[in-house]
């Protein structure tokens, strides 16, 4: 093809674009002269072009098109139709140029039908124009001299005089012709404030990027020599090397980034039609037009962002009546938003509209046999609504020529994920509906953690990996469950895959330590058992090799810094393969980690250094006081430090290496139980903090809880219970001595770990076989199997069924109507005491209080032996 | 190169290699290096005809085991120490392992003989016709069938 043309058409096809959406604007604010004049400049630079390129066909459509906005901006006034049938002009322009683009000549035949309505809204124009001057057309600022030529030239006066008569190249005079092609670029130049530039090929940019990639793939081999030797005269050049590489590369990057205002330009146009077809008022704003990504990343967004729009307004936005009656402003608005967000582009697509109907999704889910009832049971909201990118799942009840056309959300969401991103939906009733959609910047370049199992290195992108726990035979072991393989994750158990049954190494066995990968693909959250972690990295993809596609674990070939090649893992393939197994459903209801962490107690901590600077922590509430002891006044007896205080001895322990210098003061906890006393000395008393307890790792030595992360720190949680056994045999014995010997049955209802963790020693030592239940409704299902118990504990805070609920049920279930009830709760106030003598509860006592408890626990069983007696 | 060629002058120069002990001929025109792999990646659940990928100054090959393509009987040697003649298809580098490579030969296409037809059919469809090279007769390998078929049975 002609170069001419070629440049002609990837001009033109941007001119076009911003025609479109400039006119749809133009529609809205007619007495925009600024907009007018820009797209009246847009249009004529096309038709120039067309005439010096001998594009007849183009040239008469876009010289009708011209003529009538010529009449626009000289004033007339501005009619719908005008538009309408202006926008109609640019869409057979936009088909003739497709056809040009393919085949190099025009498509047969003429645009008559246009041309004549054009030419006619432009006479009528012109006469209205005659009768009465609109105010608009005297306060035209001065034409440029671009104008003023065009004005001047006697071509688009002669049509308007012959509308019947189809324009054709004959007619248009040569005069005009010569300098619409040569003013062409100057009427681009002053109507764009642009940065100069040149037009680069694609190619070219793709071959750059190519060798910026093998740059920095020699880079890291030059990196990984250089590590061995720290004196090397390279050192200082290499560091060079390294920033430079950088700055190359992110140069580069930069050529490829496009504003997304690029995939964005049809909307206006888009919302337009939709608002006439629809029959609805809606409103498009948009913010972060010059949020920058990849092209190649852009392409592949357009369609899923323009499925999207349309999915807003047709699905989404009500139509005017429906949104007057719900006390809505009549026009609906659609917003997109762009902007970066921890390295990776964040789209939205919100609408103001009805949002998703949960209770018809179901029905939609169940109908189509999606999930099934008891599946939808265990739902929330939230994972009712990603329903909706489900394959073979439409909400809208009619197929509208807009939408539902059987490509659902479910496309959308495998085009994005195709690149790397991820797509998540908001919606509230009656509110409206948010998309986000979380996008790589670049695919070309991605940090990617290093694993191992066995020999061979793997990489996994790191956008996959959610967090990485050392796993190990002895603490925090993977278990079998049915076969499957689990991890308990802090409160849920995690599917675990092992990367080297996937891979068919060693089939079938787990290693004694190892590392998990939490690994969280669109819906799906699973671990992958490797056996090493190595570090991140930033690894430039190489596509698969032909004879390597089709392997559905991995996505691409990498080349690290010491030169070994290694397999990119696919997170998309490996979810598919764990989504194949029994684990699926397991994997599938991801655990909403967020919302438990909202719901456990916050808890004061008292926070000291131990041993080694090691930060510990132990609940404020089961510390009597803080002292100062010296060393010298302690004394050591059969092997214990005793310290005389408040006239008796109390046992010492050092959580902190003994000082060697006798006089020094030491910080000194002291809890109390009863009588019995126990002093902790601790290297230092750190802060007193309040934080939610989440044991992340289970203990290795007695006397700790596990570790939690208090405050962002890794924080040993000390447990008192098994110290106080230790120094005070007989606190324990005192207790069972309350119930004369025979074990009684406690049910215990606790959502919180923590708390489990250091109140069920309490109550097995106090003489208890504790049956343990992680909420209220699980608690109530035992009872109401017929389960006796001689003691109810359960703390009022819990999901679903709460303490005073359950206190409730229990007084309905005759066969425990009489079991004393006792509430925790870490709340209190006038209006819990009140609720809990109307539930009939036993006692009610605050987490933490452990001498309250005890006592409760106590009054409660000598209440039930008089009762028995 | 197709076995057609039939001018009388014509000649081909070919790379000659022994793949599960017998000798076979590359066109010289098609290989583009003959090395000796040092590491290599191998790629699990891939089929056994792939041996893995390797990286030659920054390309990354992907190493076939020939002697498993061409049905011979499969070498116990481990990858590395092995050579390996490299070909360019599709603007992707495949590296053909080999038991050892030998010298570059000049023939006469007319030199070459078709092949018989009871060759065995894993053979056959690979090879261009049949030289007899100090004695020992040669199959002239069509290398980029054998890759196509690489290829094409990850497409099946």
């Amino acid at each position: 093809m002609d170069e001419l043309l070629i440049d002609f058409l990837t001009e033109t096809a941007e001119s076009i674009e911003q025609v479109d959406s400039k006119l749809v604007y133009f529609e809205k604010h007619p007495d925009d002269q600024e907009i007018l004049r820009h797209i009246f400049r847009l249009v004529h630079t096309i038709k120039g072009t067309c005439g010096f390129l001998d594009l007849p066909r183009l040239e008469a459509l876009t010289h009708a098109a011209e003529n009538l906005m010529g009449q626009y901006r000289d004033g007339a006034p501005v009619v719908g139709d005008g538009v309408e049938t202006i926008l109609n002009s640019i869409d057979r322009v936009k088909s003739h140029l497709d056809i040009l683009a393919d085949t190099g000549v025009e498509p047969e035949g003429n645009d008559l039908d246009l041309i004549d309505a054009l030419n006619r809204l432009a006479e009528q124009g012109s006469k209205n124009d005659s009768f009465d001057q609109d105010p608009l057309a005297i306060e035209t600022p001065p034409l440029d001299p671009l104008e003023a030529a065009f004005l001047a030239a006697p071509g688009p006066d002669d049509i308007i005089d012959e509308p019947a008569v189809a324009p054709s190249v004959d007619d248009v005079s040569p005069s005009m012709q010569k300098p619409m092609g040569i003013d062409a670029p100057n009427a681009k130049g002053n109507s764009v404030n642009a940065a100069p530039g040149i037009r680069v090929q694609l190619p070219v940019l793709e071959g750059l990027m190519t060798m910026v990639s093998e740059l920095v793939l020699t880079r890291n081999q030059l990196m990984a020599i250089s590590r061995g030797r720290e004196e090397s005269e390279f050192h200082a050049p290499l560091q060079r090397l390294c920033s430079v590489t950088a700055e190359l590369q992110d140069g580069v990057m930069k050529t490829r980034m496009q504003p997304i205002s690029a995939a964005w330009q049809k909307m206006p146009r888009l919302i337009r039609d939709l608002s006439k077809d629809l029959c609805k008022e809606i409103v498009l704003e948009m913010s972060g037009e010059d949020t920058e990504l990849d092209r190649q990343i852009l392409e592949q967004i357009k369609d899923p962002l323009t499925h999207m729009v349309r999915n807003a307004a047709d699905h989404g936005l009500e139509d005017v009546h429906t949104r007057q009656a719900a006390g809505k402003s009549g026009a609906g608005t659609v917003r997109l938003n762009a902007f970066h967000e921890g390295g990776q582009i964040v789209i939205e697509i919100a609408d103001d509209g009805r949002g998703l109907d949960v209770d018809r999704l179901k029905s939609k889910a169940l109908e189509k046999e999606i999930v099934s009832a008891a599946e939808l049971q265990g739902m929330t909201e939230g994972q009712i609504q990603q329903l909706i990118f489900h394959p073979g799942f439409s909400t809208a009840n009619a197929v509208t020529s807009v939408s539902g056309r059987g490509v659902g959300m479910d496309v959308v969401r495998s085009n994005v994920e195709l690149i790397g991103g991820t797509i998540d939906l908001k919606s509230q009733v009656g509110v409206g509906t948010t998309v986000s959609l979380k996008i790589p910047l670049t695919l070309a370049i991605v940090p990617a953690l290093i694993i191992a199992v066995g020999k061979e290195r793997f990489a996994l992108p790191q956008r996959a990996v959610r967090e990485l726990v050392r796993v190990s035979k002895k603490a925090n072991p993977v278990e079998r469950l049915n076969g499957s393989l689990v991890l308990q994750l802090r409160d849920h158990l995690l599917p675990v895959v092992g990367l080297s049954d996937l891979l068919g190494v060693r089939p079938g066995q787990v290693p004694d330590e190892g590392y998990v990968v939490v690994t969280e693909i669109g819906q799906y959250c699973f671990g992958l058992l490797v056996d090493e972690v190595f570090h991140t990295e930033e690894i430039v993809v190489k596509p698969m090799m032909g004879a390597l596609q089709g392997l559905k674990h991995f996505s691409g070939t990498t080349i690290l810094g010491d030169g070994s090649v290694i397999m990119i893992m696919d997170p998309s393939g490996l979810a598919s393969s764990v989504a194949q197994t029994d684990m699926g459903d397991l994997a599938r209801t991801k655990p909403v980690v967020e919302e438990q962490d909202d719901q456990s107690v916050l808890t004061e901590l008292l926070v000291f250094e131990a041993r080694d600077g090691a930060r510990q922590a132990v609940p404020l509430s089961l510390v009597n006081r803080l002292e100062t002891v010296k060393q010298s006044e302690l004394e050591l007896v059969d092997g214990r430090h005793l310290l005389q205080y408040r006239g008796a001895l109390m046992p010492i322990r050092f959580l902190c290496e003994q000082p060697e210098h006798g006089g020094r003061k030491m910080s000194m906890l002291v809890f109390e139980d009863r009588e019995f006393r126990l002093g902790m000395v601790v290297s230092q008393v750190l802060d007193i903090v309040v934080d939610r307890m989440d044991i992340d790792v289970d203990a290795k030595q007695g006397g700790y809880l596990g570790t939690a992360i208090i405050k962002g720190r890794a924080t040993e949680i000390l447990d008192m219970a098994y110290f106080m056994a230790l120094e005070h045999p007989r606190s324990l014995d005192r207790q069972v001595d309350y119930i004369e010997g025979a074990r009684r049955r406690m049910l215990y209802a606790e959502d919180s770990a923590f708390f489990r963790n250091m109140l069920i020693p309490i109550f097995k030592g106090a003489g208890f076989d504790v049956t343990v239940c992680e909420d209220g409704q699980a608690a109530f299902q035992i009872l109401h199997a017929g389960a006796k118990f001689d003691l109810i504990v359960t703390d009022i805070e819990m999901p679903g069924m709460d303490g005073f609920s359950l206190a409730q049920s229990v007084g309905q279930l005759p066969h425990v109507a009489n079991t004393p009830v006792i509430a925790l709760s870490s709340y209190d106030g006038p209006n819990v005491k009140t609720r809990a003598k109307e539930v009939g509860l036993f006692d009610f006592v605050a987490k933490g209080d452990r001498e309250h408890l005890t006592k409760a626990v106590s009054r409660a069983m000598s209440m039930r032996q008089l009762e028995a007696a | 190169m197709s076995a057609q060629t039939s001018a009388t002058n014509a000649m081909i120069q070919l790379v000659t290699c022994r793949i599960g002990g017998q000798l076979f001929a590359i066109n010289l025109e098609m290989v583009e290096d003959v090395f000796k792999p040092e590491q290599y990646t191998p790629i699990p659940t891939v089929r056994p005809e792939i041996a893995g990928i390797l990286n030659l100054r920054g390309r990354i090959i992907v190493a076939i085991n020939t002697d498993q393509l061409l049905g011979l009987p499969a070498i116990a040697a481990p990858i590395v120490g092995r050579q390996m003649v490299n070909i360019k298809y599709l603007n992707e580098s495949y590296g053909l392992l080999a038991d050892s490579v030998g010298d570059v030969v000049t023939f006469s296409v007319d030199d070459i003989q078709p092949n018989p037809i009871n060759l065995d059919g894993n053979l056959a469809i690979y090879s261009q016709g049949i030289l007899r090279l100090d004695g020992e007769l040669t199959t002239v390998l069509m290398a980029d069938k054998l890759i196509a078929k690489v290829l094409d049975q990850e497409a099946a």
